[in-house]
Protein backbone atom coordinates (compact mmCIF):
# COMPACT_ATOMS: atom_id res chain seq x y z
CA UNK A 1 0.00 0.00 0.00
CA UNK A 2 1.67 3.51 -1.00
CA UNK A 3 2.19 6.47 1.22
CA UNK A 4 -0.12 8.42 -0.04
CA UNK A 5 -3.31 5.93 -0.17
CA UNK A 6 -2.39 5.77 3.43
CA UNK A 7 -3.00 8.93 4.26
CA UNK A 8 -6.23 9.20 2.39
CA UNK A 9 -7.37 6.27 4.32
CA UNK A 10 -6.53 8.38 7.30
CA UNK A 11 -8.12 11.05 6.61
CA UNK A 12 -10.98 9.61 5.51
CA UNK A 13 -11.53 7.90 8.60
CA UNK A 14 -11.09 11.28 10.47
CA UNK A 15 -13.53 13.27 8.39
CA UNK A 16 -15.86 10.30 8.77
CA UNK A 17 -15.28 10.11 12.64
CA UNK A 18 -15.42 14.31 12.65
CA UNK A 19 -18.58 14.10 11.35
CA UNK A 20 -19.89 11.73 13.77
CA UNK A 21 -18.57 13.83 16.47
CA UNK A 22 -20.28 16.89 15.30
CA UNK A 23 -23.62 15.10 14.46
CA UNK A 24 -23.41 14.54 17.99
CA UNK A 25 -22.41 17.15 19.68
CA UNK A 26 -25.45 18.94 17.82
CA UNK A 27 -27.88 16.66 18.79
CA UNK A 28 -26.90 17.54 22.64
CA UNK A 29 -26.90 20.83 21.81
CA UNK A 30 -30.53 20.71 20.45
CA UNK A 31 -31.98 18.28 23.68
CA UNK A 32 -29.77 21.02 25.74
CA UNK A 33 -31.44 24.05 23.79
CA UNK A 34 -34.15 26.00 26.19
CA UNK A 35 -37.06 26.25 25.51
CA UNK A 36 -36.60 30.76 25.87
CA UNK A 37 -34.76 29.81 22.46
CA UNK A 38 -36.67 27.03 20.79
CA UNK A 39 -39.49 29.30 18.92
CA UNK A 40 -41.72 26.67 17.84
CA UNK A 41 -43.63 29.46 15.92
CA UNK A 42 -44.09 32.99 15.07
CA UNK A 43 -46.87 34.55 15.17
CA UNK A 44 -47.70 37.86 17.68
CA UNK A 45 -49.77 38.45 20.43
CA UNK A 46 -52.62 40.16 19.28
CA UNK A 47 -54.08 37.49 17.47
CA UNK A 48 -54.21 38.71 14.45
CA UNK A 49 -52.50 36.67 11.92
CA UNK A 50 -53.78 34.90 8.95
CA UNK A 51 -54.12 31.14 10.52
CA UNK A 52 -57.61 30.70 9.54
CA UNK A 53 -56.94 28.29 6.37
CA UNK A 54 -57.54 23.88 6.40
CA UNK A 55 -54.02 23.69 5.55
CA UNK A 56 -52.69 26.15 8.69
CA UNK A 57 -54.86 25.02 11.45
CA UNK A 58 -54.59 21.41 11.16
CA UNK A 59 -57.77 20.59 9.15
CA UNK A 60 -58.40 18.04 7.13
CA UNK A 61 -58.22 19.17 3.29
CA UNK A 62 -61.55 19.06 1.52
CA UNK A 63 -65.49 19.73 2.60
CA UNK A 64 -66.83 15.82 2.46
CA UNK A 65 -68.78 14.65 5.47
CA UNK A 66 -65.69 12.43 6.64
CA UNK A 67 -63.30 15.35 6.74
CA UNK A 68 -65.74 17.21 8.42
CA UNK A 69 -66.42 14.93 11.20
CA UNK A 70 -62.52 14.81 11.07
CA UNK A 71 -62.38 17.99 11.86
CA UNK A 72 -64.87 18.10 14.41
CA UNK A 73 -62.56 15.43 16.64
CA UNK A 74 -59.64 17.58 15.82
CA UNK A 75 -61.49 20.37 17.87
CA UNK A 76 -62.36 17.93 20.43
CA UNK A 77 -58.83 16.99 20.77
CA UNK A 78 -57.73 20.70 21.40
CA UNK A 79 -60.79 21.37 23.98
CA UNK A 80 -59.20 18.75 25.98
CA UNK A 81 -56.08 20.39 26.24
CA UNK A 82 -58.02 23.55 27.38
CA UNK A 83 -59.94 21.57 30.33
CA UNK A 84 -56.90 21.05 30.99
CA UNK A 85 -55.06 24.22 30.93
CA UNK A 86 -58.24 25.56 32.76
CA UNK A 87 -57.22 22.66 35.62
CA UNK A 88 -53.66 23.71 35.88
CA UNK A 89 -54.96 27.64 36.10
CA UNK A 90 -57.23 26.79 38.96
CA UNK A 91 -54.85 24.37 40.61
CA UNK A 92 -51.90 27.42 40.47
CA UNK A 93 -54.80 30.08 41.39
CA UNK A 94 -55.80 28.02 44.57
CA UNK A 95 -52.34 27.15 45.45
CA UNK A 96 -51.95 30.85 45.40
CA UNK A 97 -54.47 31.70 47.18
CA UNK A 98 -53.43 29.09 50.05
CA UNK A 99 -49.62 30.81 50.56
CA UNK A 100 -51.10 34.27 51.22
CA UNK B 1 6.19 -0.17 8.30
CA UNK B 2 7.78 3.37 10.03
CA UNK B 3 5.58 5.07 8.08
CA UNK B 4 2.44 2.84 9.16
CA UNK B 5 3.64 2.58 12.38
CA UNK B 6 3.46 7.10 12.24
CA UNK B 7 -0.07 6.97 10.65
CA UNK B 8 -1.54 4.29 13.55
CA UNK B 9 -0.32 6.82 15.78
CA UNK B 10 -2.05 9.62 14.02
CA UNK B 11 -5.39 7.67 13.49
CA UNK B 12 -5.22 6.96 17.87
CA UNK B 13 -4.20 10.55 18.72
CA UNK B 14 -6.95 11.83 15.99
CA UNK B 15 -9.14 9.53 17.85
CA UNK B 16 -8.21 10.54 21.18
CA UNK B 17 -8.98 14.22 20.73
CA UNK B 18 -12.26 13.20 19.40
CA UNK B 19 -12.98 10.92 22.07
CA UNK B 20 -12.31 13.95 24.21
CA UNK B 21 -13.94 16.64 22.59
CA UNK B 22 -17.01 14.53 22.94
CA UNK B 23 -17.34 14.19 26.65
CA UNK B 24 -16.96 17.78 26.58
CA UNK B 25 -20.15 18.11 24.58
CA UNK B 26 -22.19 16.37 27.13
CA UNK B 27 -25.29 18.35 28.70
CA UNK B 28 -23.85 20.60 31.87
CA UNK B 29 -26.90 19.06 34.07
CA UNK B 30 -25.61 15.53 33.95
CA UNK B 31 -22.34 17.05 35.99
CA UNK B 32 -24.36 19.36 37.77
CA UNK B 33 -26.99 17.27 39.50
CA UNK B 34 -25.05 14.53 40.82
CA UNK B 35 -23.20 16.74 43.33
CA UNK B 36 -25.67 18.41 44.72
CA UNK B 37 -27.98 15.31 45.56
CA UNK B 38 -24.39 14.30 46.82
CA UNK B 39 -24.01 17.50 49.09
CA UNK B 40 -27.43 17.48 50.52
CA UNK B 41 -27.17 13.48 51.44
CA UNK B 42 -24.04 14.07 52.75
CA UNK B 43 -25.33 16.75 55.46
CA UNK B 44 -27.85 15.03 56.18
CA UNK B 45 -26.21 12.00 57.51
CA UNK B 46 -24.13 14.47 59.26
CA UNK B 47 -27.25 16.19 61.03
CA UNK B 48 -29.22 14.81 63.75
CA UNK B 49 -32.59 13.63 63.25
CA UNK B 50 -34.70 16.70 63.15
CA UNK B 51 -32.46 18.18 61.07
CA UNK B 52 -32.58 15.39 58.88
CA UNK B 53 -36.38 15.99 58.83
CA UNK B 54 -36.36 19.01 57.68
CA UNK B 55 -33.41 18.68 54.78
CA UNK B 56 -35.83 16.29 53.42
CA UNK B 57 -39.02 18.07 54.04
CA UNK B 58 -37.16 20.35 51.79
CA UNK B 59 -35.61 18.76 49.15
CA UNK B 60 -39.16 17.60 49.15
CA UNK B 61 -40.52 20.73 48.38
CA UNK B 62 -38.49 22.30 46.60
CA UNK B 63 -38.26 19.40 43.70
CA UNK B 64 -42.38 19.37 43.63
CA UNK B 65 -41.68 23.18 42.77
CA UNK B 66 -39.01 22.40 40.32
CA UNK B 67 -40.99 19.71 38.36
CA UNK B 68 -43.82 22.21 38.40
CA UNK B 69 -42.11 24.79 37.00
CA UNK B 70 -40.04 22.30 34.22
CA UNK B 71 -43.75 20.84 33.38
CA UNK B 72 -45.04 24.94 32.56
CA UNK B 73 -41.23 25.52 30.99
CA UNK B 74 -42.27 22.54 28.26
CA UNK B 75 -46.03 23.89 28.06
CA UNK B 76 -45.03 27.24 27.45
CA UNK B 77 -42.89 25.83 24.51
CA UNK B 78 -45.62 24.39 23.07
CA UNK B 79 -47.35 27.74 22.85
CA UNK B 80 -48.66 28.19 19.46
CA UNK B 81 -50.00 31.71 19.38
CA UNK B 82 -48.31 33.82 22.07
CA UNK B 83 -45.82 36.28 20.84
CA UNK B 84 -42.22 35.01 21.29
CA UNK B 85 -41.12 38.17 23.60
CA UNK B 86 -44.13 36.77 26.00
CA UNK B 87 -42.61 33.44 25.47
CA UNK B 88 -39.01 34.70 26.01
CA UNK B 89 -40.26 36.46 29.48
CA UNK B 90 -42.35 33.72 31.08
CA UNK B 91 -39.31 30.49 30.23
CA UNK B 92 -36.46 33.35 31.80
CA UNK B 93 -38.82 34.08 34.84
CA UNK B 94 -39.11 30.08 35.42
CA UNK B 95 -35.50 29.42 34.24
CA UNK B 96 -34.28 32.03 37.06
CA UNK B 97 -36.86 30.82 39.74
CA UNK B 98 -35.34 27.20 39.05
CA UNK B 99 -32.17 28.59 39.62
CA UNK B 100 -32.81 30.17 42.74
CA UNK B 101 -34.21 26.92 44.25
CA UNK B 102 -31.64 25.00 42.92
CA UNK B 103 -28.99 27.45 44.79
CA UNK B 104 -31.27 26.93 47.91
CA UNK B 105 -31.22 23.07 47.93
CA UNK B 106 -27.79 23.66 48.07
CA UNK B 107 -27.49 26.18 50.71
CA UNK B 108 -29.80 23.82 52.64
CA UNK B 109 -27.64 21.09 52.47
CA UNK B 110 -25.03 22.81 53.57
CA UNK B 111 -26.67 24.23 56.59
CA UNK B 112 -24.90 21.44 58.97
CA UNK B 113 -24.20 23.88 61.93
CA UNK B 114 -27.19 25.09 62.38
CA UNK B 115 -30.66 24.31 63.13
CA UNK B 116 -32.37 27.88 63.33
CA UNK B 117 -30.26 28.97 60.02
CA UNK B 118 -31.94 25.58 58.47
CA UNK B 119 -35.34 26.34 59.44
CA UNK B 120 -35.24 29.87 58.49
CA UNK B 121 -33.52 28.71 54.48
CA UNK B 122 -36.90 25.62 54.65
CA UNK B 123 -39.50 28.66 55.60
CA UNK B 124 -37.51 30.95 52.48
CA UNK B 125 -39.07 28.15 50.45
CA UNK B 126 -42.67 29.37 50.90
CA UNK B 127 -42.41 32.70 51.74
CA UNK B 128 -38.99 34.17 49.94
CA UNK B 129 -39.84 32.59 46.24
CA UNK B 130 -42.68 33.83 44.49
CA UNK B 131 -43.15 31.54 42.36
CA UNK B 132 -46.63 29.95 42.96
CA UNK B 133 -47.80 34.43 43.84
CA UNK B 134 -47.45 35.26 40.54
CA UNK B 135 -44.84 33.09 38.04
CA UNK B 136 -47.13 29.76 37.73
CA UNK B 137 -50.60 31.49 37.79
CA UNK B 138 -49.28 33.90 34.69
CA UNK B 139 -47.65 30.80 32.70
CA UNK B 140 -50.64 28.72 33.70
CA UNK B 141 -53.60 30.95 32.18
CA UNK B 142 -51.00 32.70 29.51
CA UNK B 143 -50.88 28.59 28.34
CA UNK B 144 -54.28 28.49 28.26
CA UNK B 145 -54.38 31.63 26.34
CA UNK B 146 -53.23 30.62 23.88
CA UNK B 147 -54.60 27.53 23.55
CA UNK B 148 -58.10 29.21 22.87
CA UNK B 149 -56.41 31.42 20.55
CA UNK B 150 -55.19 27.91 18.56
CA UNK B 151 -58.56 26.57 19.36
CA UNK B 152 -60.34 29.60 17.19
CA UNK B 153 -58.01 29.57 14.93
CA UNK B 154 -59.52 26.03 13.65
CA UNK B 155 -62.80 26.45 14.54
CA UNK B 156 -62.75 29.72 12.34
CA UNK B 157 -61.50 27.58 9.72
CA UNK B 158 -63.82 24.73 9.86
CA UNK B 159 -66.26 27.06 9.89
CA UNK B 160 -65.41 28.51 6.47
CA UNK B 161 -65.92 24.96 5.41
CA UNK B 162 -69.05 24.55 6.81
CA UNK B 163 -70.52 27.54 4.99
CA UNK B 164 -68.84 26.27 1.73
CA UNK B 165 -71.14 23.24 2.48
CA UNK B 166 -74.52 25.18 3.20
CA UNK B 167 -74.22 27.28 0.26
CA UNK B 168 -73.83 23.98 -1.84
CA UNK B 169 -76.72 22.55 -0.05
CA UNK B 170 -79.01 25.59 -0.17
CA UNK B 171 -78.05 26.37 -3.92
CA UNK B 172 -78.89 22.72 -4.11
CA UNK B 173 -82.85 23.76 -2.72
CA UNK B 174 -82.00 22.75 0.61
CA UNK B 175 -83.25 24.73 3.58
CA UNK B 176 -80.33 25.81 4.55
CA UNK B 177 -81.61 28.49 7.48
CA UNK B 178 -80.98 26.37 10.87
CA UNK B 179 -77.83 26.30 9.61
CA UNK B 180 -76.90 29.06 8.43
CA UNK B 181 -78.11 30.38 12.15
CA UNK B 182 -76.33 27.48 14.31
CA UNK B 183 -73.03 29.08 11.68
CA UNK B 184 -73.79 32.81 12.99
CA UNK B 185 -73.51 31.78 16.04
CA UNK B 186 -70.79 29.70 15.63
CA UNK B 187 -69.09 32.49 14.27
CA UNK B 188 -69.50 35.00 17.05
CA UNK B 189 -68.47 32.96 19.94
CA UNK B 190 -65.27 32.15 18.33
CA UNK B 191 -65.27 36.03 17.99
CA UNK B 192 -65.52 36.51 21.56
CA UNK B 193 -63.51 33.94 23.26
CA UNK B 194 -60.71 35.39 21.08
CA UNK B 195 -61.48 38.23 22.32
CA UNK B 196 -61.53 37.40 26.18
CA UNK B 197 -58.29 35.87 25.51
CA UNK B 198 -56.41 38.38 24.19
CA UNK B 199 -57.99 40.43 27.03
CA UNK B 200 -56.57 37.77 29.52
CA UNK B 201 -53.65 37.94 28.03
CA UNK B 202 -53.11 42.34 28.06
CA UNK B 203 -54.43 42.03 31.80
CA UNK B 204 -51.31 39.39 33.10
CA UNK B 205 -48.75 39.96 30.91
CA UNK B 206 -47.69 43.33 32.49
CA UNK B 207 -47.90 41.95 35.90
CA UNK B 208 -44.84 42.33 38.42
CA UNK B 209 -43.41 40.41 41.01
CA UNK B 210 -44.96 42.11 44.33
CA UNK B 211 -41.53 41.86 46.11
CA UNK B 212 -43.04 42.08 49.21
CA UNK B 213 -45.88 44.58 48.83
CA UNK B 214 -49.33 43.31 49.91
CA UNK B 215 -51.18 45.72 47.96
CA UNK B 216 -49.03 44.96 44.49
CA UNK B 217 -49.68 41.16 45.89
CA UNK B 218 -53.37 41.87 45.93
CA UNK B 219 -53.67 43.72 42.92
CA UNK B 220 -51.80 40.88 41.04
CA UNK B 221 -54.41 38.33 42.61
CA UNK B 222 -57.21 40.06 41.26
CA UNK B 223 -55.84 40.39 38.06
CA UNK B 224 -55.34 36.64 37.39
CA UNK B 225 -58.85 36.20 38.88
CA UNK B 226 -60.11 38.37 36.60
CA UNK B 227 -58.13 36.82 33.36
CA UNK B 228 -59.34 33.03 34.96
CA UNK B 229 -63.08 34.42 34.53
CA UNK B 230 -62.18 35.45 31.24
CA UNK B 231 -60.44 32.33 30.44
CA UNK B 232 -63.81 30.24 31.35
CA UNK B 233 -66.07 32.36 29.56
CA UNK B 234 -63.82 31.89 26.60
CA UNK B 235 -64.14 28.37 27.32
CA UNK B 236 -67.71 28.26 27.44
CA UNK B 237 -68.08 30.04 24.01
CA UNK B 238 -65.52 27.69 22.70
CA UNK B 239 -67.52 24.28 23.57
CA UNK B 240 -70.74 26.04 22.39
CA UNK B 241 -69.18 26.38 19.26
CA UNK B 242 -68.40 23.09 18.95
CA UNK B 243 -71.80 22.58 20.11
CA UNK B 244 -73.06 24.81 16.84
CA UNK B 245 -70.29 23.00 14.58
CA UNK B 246 -71.59 19.10 15.58
CA UNK B 247 -75.25 20.66 14.98
CA UNK B 248 -74.42 21.92 11.42
CA UNK B 249 -72.37 18.88 10.54
CA UNK B 250 -75.35 16.44 11.59
CA UNK B 251 -77.80 18.45 9.62
CA UNK B 252 -75.59 18.42 6.57
CA UNK B 253 -74.86 14.72 6.40
CA UNK B 254 -78.81 14.36 6.81
CA UNK B 255 -79.48 16.42 4.22
CA UNK B 256 -76.98 14.34 1.94
CA UNK B 257 -78.98 11.37 2.88
CA UNK B 258 -82.45 12.48 2.14
CA UNK B 259 -81.00 13.94 -1.41
CA UNK B 260 -79.53 10.82 -2.24
CA UNK B 261 -82.40 9.21 -1.43
CA UNK B 262 -84.72 11.20 -3.42
CA UNK B 263 -82.00 10.95 -6.06
CA UNK B 264 -82.43 6.94 -5.94
CA UNK B 265 -86.47 7.27 -6.17
CA UNK B 266 -86.80 9.52 -9.14
CA UNK B 267 -84.02 7.22 -10.76
CA UNK B 268 -86.48 4.03 -9.98
CA UNK B 269 -89.92 6.09 -11.11
CA UNK B 270 -87.91 7.39 -14.35
CA UNK B 271 -86.82 3.50 -15.12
Amino acid sequence: MSKTLKIIIVIVIVVVVGGVWLWYGIMNNQNGTAPATSQLNTGNASGNQNVNSPANSGLSQGTSDASLNQDLSLIDGQLNGLASDSASADQSLNTQSAGQ
Amino acid sequence: MHYKKHNITRLSLALGTLFFLTAGALPAGAQTASPMLHNTSTSARRMGGGSQAIISRSDQEITQRINSLNALLNRIDEMQKVSSSEKKYLSSAIQSQIADLTNLKTQIGNDSNSTSSLRTDFQSITKSYRIYMLVIPQGTLTAAADRIMTITSTTAALAAKLQTRISEAQTAGQNVSALQSSLSDLNAKVTDANAQAQAALNEITPLMPDNGSSTQMQANTATLKDARSKIATAQKDLIAARKDAGIIVKGLITMDKSSAASGATASETSQ
